[in-house]
């Protein structure tokens, strides 16, 4: 019994935690050679190789987006800091306050998201100018729902976030303020933005790997 | 000649022994045998992901192309994957044959020379 559950934690794992093509012959493969007389260890053994291989060879394919995103993200207080100094967040705010409420609060708060969201745009046109070899594989429709990941991921990991800060006092906007080169907030608004990023990079330039060729005949 | 070098695919240890297990194997060229031979030939335990992780790099550079099999209950329904070679596999094998053999063959015969 205690041997079945074990197995079945280890299938499980195998099922959730592995990518690629060939991941249901994988799990056969397994499931073929256990019932052949193998020990649950052996089995574990397998599954939790199988996992670490996996997941190296998917950090691999993205380690590129991954450091731009990172870095790209870490790049937010220059940003923030210069469309403070053009003025453009303080003077749309200003002529939307007059306007009636709820619409002033909404249009404050949507002042609040464009340059953020310019930032991760931004970051995601530079990448695709990096990488012109990709671009074939970009279609419009692809990189306007690219676009629109991006910002719902943005949406989705910053309420995330917010909440989590709520308790302890701290909020995201003090961060485009004062303290905006160092401290816990300058990471937790980064995270988001890394996350956007990341998505919307990963969404418009899947990777395609596949290569076709014809067997050997006889 | 350059234009050789660029076109050919360099082998790695482990991506030249699965070729050669699935040309050994044929037909029956799945992930349990070869697993299985794998560990035969050298002598430890083989990662069944580590096979499939290489069979995935080979198909990506064309040597081997794979088709779905039968499923068994002991396999829990899931379909085999066969691999078999293609052309430009086969190439590459008799190429790395070829270039290894000549390594080989300017190298001294005996271990202590060799040392």
């Amino acid at each position: 019994m205690k041997q079945a559950k074990s197995v079945a934690l280890a299938s499980w794992l195998l099922k959730h935690f592995t990518f690629g093509p060939h991941r249901e012959a994988l799990t056969g493969d397994l499931s073929e050679e256990l019932h052949s007389g193998r020990t649950t260890n052996w089995y574990w053994r397998q599954v939790l190789s199988a996992i670490a291989v996996g997941a190296l060879r998917k950090s691999r394919d993205y380690l590129l987006t991954l450091l731009f995103s990172l870095a790209w993200s870490m790049l937010y207080p220059a940003w923030r800091l210069a469309f403070t100094r053009i003025n453009l967040t303080h003077l749309l705010p200003q002529r939307w306050a007059a306007i009636d409420l709820p619409y002033s609060t909404g249009l404050q708060g949507i002042a609040e998201i464009i340059p953020v969201l310019l930032f991760v745009w931004l970051g995601l046109f530079l990448y695709l100018i990096l990488r012109p070899e990709k671009l074939s594989d970009l279609s419009p429709v692809r990189l306007l729902a690219s676009l629109s990941i991006s910002l719902n991921t943005l949406f989705i990991v910053t309420a995330g976030i917010l909440l989590y800060l709520k308790p302890s006092g701290n909020g995201l906007g003090d961060v485009s303020s004062q303290n905006l080169h160092s401290n816990f907030q300058l990471i937790a608004i980064c995270i988001p933005l890394f996350v956007s990023l990341f998505s919307a990079i990963a969404f418009a330039l899947p990777i395609s790997r596949r290569h076709s060729s014809a067997p050997l005949s006889g | 000649m350059m234009e050789d070098m660029r076109e050919h695919t360099y082998l790695g240890e482990f991506e030249l022994m699965l070729l050669l297990t699935i040309l050994h194997l044929g037909d029956e060229a799945y992930g349990v045998p070869l697993s299985r031979e794998l560990a035969i030939l050298r002598g430890r335990d083989v990662s069944i992901g580590s096979v499939y992780a290489a069979l995935d790099r080979l198909e990506i550079k064309g040597l081997i192309t794979s088709s779905l099999g039968e499923s068994t209950p002991e396999r829990g329904g899931r379909a085999k994957r066969y691999f078999r070679i293609t052309r430009q596999g086969l190439k590459s094998v008799t190429e790395t044959r070829r270039v290894l053999s000549k390594l080989w063959k300017s190298l001294p015969s005996s271990k202590e020379e060799l040392a």
